[in-house]
């Protein structure tokens, strides 16, 4: 089995864990700007980081969306995962295969899309002047935190799909069957038998939507208006602009922290055992 | 340009056998000069390849080019050159000036480009930074036909430093207002996009330090040796606060503000640059115009490096003095809705791009009227230095 597995564990050591070990280590130590540095030990990257007013205003606006995506793709996914794992039977290979179809189309072109829907002379705005509704185009469409909402939903909704519908094929439908033979209704098999059995799901789904979401900047640079900036963009400022691997490097472990903290506390879902 | 924050973008064009045959030729006839190119880093001696620019053999050679999508001119005469040197041109494209320096001191640039691009006042921190390598101006003979100011006058000061020439300066302009011209008229003022006829109608673009030096135009404390106490950085910061109150959106970037003056989603965008005319043009729409307001303008001057270590600087050599051919600079200014260098390039344009920047008065326009401005890298203590800008400019966009 080592044998099997050492592949992947040389290319993950090599190309993942590596990588990740120096930018640790690089964050403890003093930039003297523009990629100089200076190899003594320092806490200083990590407490200018968490001191600057901007950085705490950016953090709580990049993981507020991040926490809403996530869980509107949940609100979203959940029921679709369901219908396609246990109410599409034929179908359910074809609709798997719709949603990853939708993965195929480019992310830019997909975020560009949306000025083509939500901008003054979009689909809805056509619609609504079309039908009298309005005299003129809605302007708060585009540019908006409803924007890059509806955008991240767009994106990684078919993620969250693919992730909870994998945990509800590993089901086995013998087990509702029993559920519902020992007398349970169909609230109770779902709340006593899906819900508990699909907790790991729901948290790896929550997990990797926040995670990507909260480390994407281009969305919101595209579809946000004048609230563009998220912390990924300032990462990218301190390591480009700056030359400041070390500031870099803080934020960016301060942020797989705050990842670190939210996967924990939504796996305490784990222990979910039905109601 | 100060700041142009494309989409990345990078095409490949190698043409590996030729490279490989320019790799020989090299090894075989031009390894001193290779020697000479690389030991140039660490001295302020010129950058090496043999001497005189039309005296190297460059056919069948690689541009290795590391600057703005554009800077690589791909207009009529540089291709024909390209073509009949059998030079092949390689570009990857800079987002931002930040690039450069990511590139050449952390990215693993060093070594892999041959040509790349600085504008005036990012010029004295890539000096320090060792950067660009001190060039041979006798390999770019052309680079006598552009005006004064651009050897030894008031612009020519950013790239001749302490006697050593680190780069030839080919293209300037101005940073101003683009604006919808069938939607408005042309604002005369900053302020003017303060008022509820604006409101929600225009775009900022992410340019820390074009919006700073426009803020400080704006204010009235603008400096062309952009030292700004923290006092009048915070003011230009609140301007900008102010503006982007009444603005529709940050603007991404210099192309992304094209789309949204030709789709109507915006009417005007500052800072602005001519080129995005030519970006609105290009999707069919001709009434997207610039603009210089009463208060000023940030000015950029880019100029040709070739970087310390560079494997070919002959190439290089050769292309830069191609691109100061009149011929050249005219389909360039065109090209890139920006001004020339080479005063016989005014014959060759037609009005409307030679109606663009006012040629007549470029002495007194880089003097005193438009000054280039330094990029406040380091600064005695007491003033606002680059990332006091940029963090500034964060905060603005946190705000």
């Amino acid at each position: 089995m080592l044998r099997l597995t050492s592949p992947a564990l040389l290319v993950l050591g090599l190309a993942l864990l590596i990588p990740i070990l120096l930018l640790l280590v690089q964050s403890f130590v003093v930039s003297l700007g523009y990629g100089q540095l200076q190899y003594s030990f320092t806490l200083s990257n990590y407490a200018e980081a968490l001191k600057d007013p901007v950085n705490r205003s950016i953090a709580i606006r990049t993981f507020s969306i991040a926490a809403v995506t996530a869980s509107a793709c949940i609100i979203l996914g959940y029921p679709a995962s369901f219908f396609i794992t246990f109410r599409l039977r034929r179908a359910k290979n074809l609709a798997l295969f719709l949603v990853v179809v939708s993965l195929f189309t480019s992310y830019l072109v997909r975020l560009y899309a949306w000025y083509t829907v939500l901008g003054r002379d979009g689909l809805i705005n056509t619609a609504l002047k079309t039908l009298h509704l309005i005299d003129r185009p809605i302007s708060f469409l585009l540019f908006s935190k409803w924007a890059v909402l509806i955008a991240f939903v767009n994106v990684f909704l078919p993620f969250t799909i693919l992730i909870l519908a994998s945990s509800m094929q590993s089901i086995p439908a013998d087990l509702l069957e029993n559920s519902r033979d020992l007398g349970a209704s169909a609230v109770q098999s779902f709340t006593k038998v899906v819900l508990p059995l699909t907790t790991p799901g729901l948290v790896a789904a929550f997990a990797y939507t926040f995670v990507l979401t909260s480390g994407d900047y281009t969305t919101p640079a595209l579809l946000g208006g004048k609230q563009s900036t998220t912390l990924a963009s300032i990462v990218r400022d301190q390591f480009v602009t700056f030359g400041n691997q070390p500031g870099g490097a803080a934020l960016s472990f301060l942020m797989v922290l705050v990842f670190a903290a939210v996967y924990v506390a939504v796996s305490q879902t784990r222990r979910y055992k039905g109601v | 340009m100060r700041e142009r924050p494309e989409a990345p973008s990078i095409r490949f064009t190698r043409r590996e056998l030729l490279r490989q045959g320019g790799i020989a030729a090299l090894a075989l006839g031009g390894l001193p000069a290779l020697l000479e190119a690389c030991s140039s880093s660490s001295s302020p001696t010129p950058a090496g390849g043999s001497s005189g620019s039309s005296a190297a053999d460059i056919s069948g050679t690689t541009l290795d080019f590391y600057s703005w999508q554009g800077y690589d001119i791909p207009v009529k005469p540089i291709k024909e050159w390209l073509k009949s040197n059998d030079v092949t041109i390689k570009p990857s494209y800079i987002n931002t000036h930040d690039d450069i320096t990511a590139k050449f001191t952390t990215g693993g640039g060093r070594g892999n480009y041959n040509l790349s691009t600085y504008e005036a006042g990012w010029g004295p921190l890539y000096i320090q930074l060792g950067i660009p390598s001190v060039l041979d101006v006798s390999k770019v003979p052309n680079f006598q036909k552009a005006y004064e100011v651009f050897k030894t006058g008031t612009a020519g000061k950013w790239f001749n430093v302490n006697g050593n020439q680190y780069a030839f300066p080919f293209t300037w302009g101005v940073q101003g207002i683009n604006y919808q011209s069938d939607a408005i008229d042309a604002p005369t003022s900053y302020r003017d996009l303060l008022g509820p006829s604006f409101k929600n109608k225009f775009g900022i673009t992410d340019d820390p330090v074009a919006t700073t030096v426009i803020g400080a135009y704006t204010l009235g404390i603008y400096r062309a040796d952009s030292l700004y106490t923290p006092d009048q950085l915070s003011q230009i910061m609140s301007f900008w606060t102010q503006m982007k109150g009444n603005a529709r959106l940050i603007v991404p970037s210099y192309g992304n503000m094209a789309d949204l003056l030709a789709s109507g989603e915006i009417v005007a965008g500052t800072p602005g640059w001519a080129a995005v005319n030519s970006f609105a043009a290009d999707k069919g729409d001709n009434a997207v115009k610039h603009t210089v307001p009463k208060e000023g303008a940030a000015t950029f001057c880019d100029a040709y490096m070739i970087p310390a270590d560079a494997p070919n600087p002959d190439t290089a050599y050769a292309f830069i003095n191609e691109a100061f051919t009149p011929q050249a600079q005219a389909a360039e200014a065109a090209y890139l809705v920006q001004a020339c260098v080479v005063p016989d390039a005014l014959t060759l344009m037609d009005p409307a791009t030679k109606a663009l920047y006012p040629y007549d008065q470029i002495e007194q326009l880089l003097t005193t009227t438009a000054p280039l401005e330094a990029i406040p890298a380091q600064v005695p203590s007491g003033y606002a230095n680059y990332q006091d800008w940029v963090k500034g400019w964060e905060g603005v966009k946190a705000s």
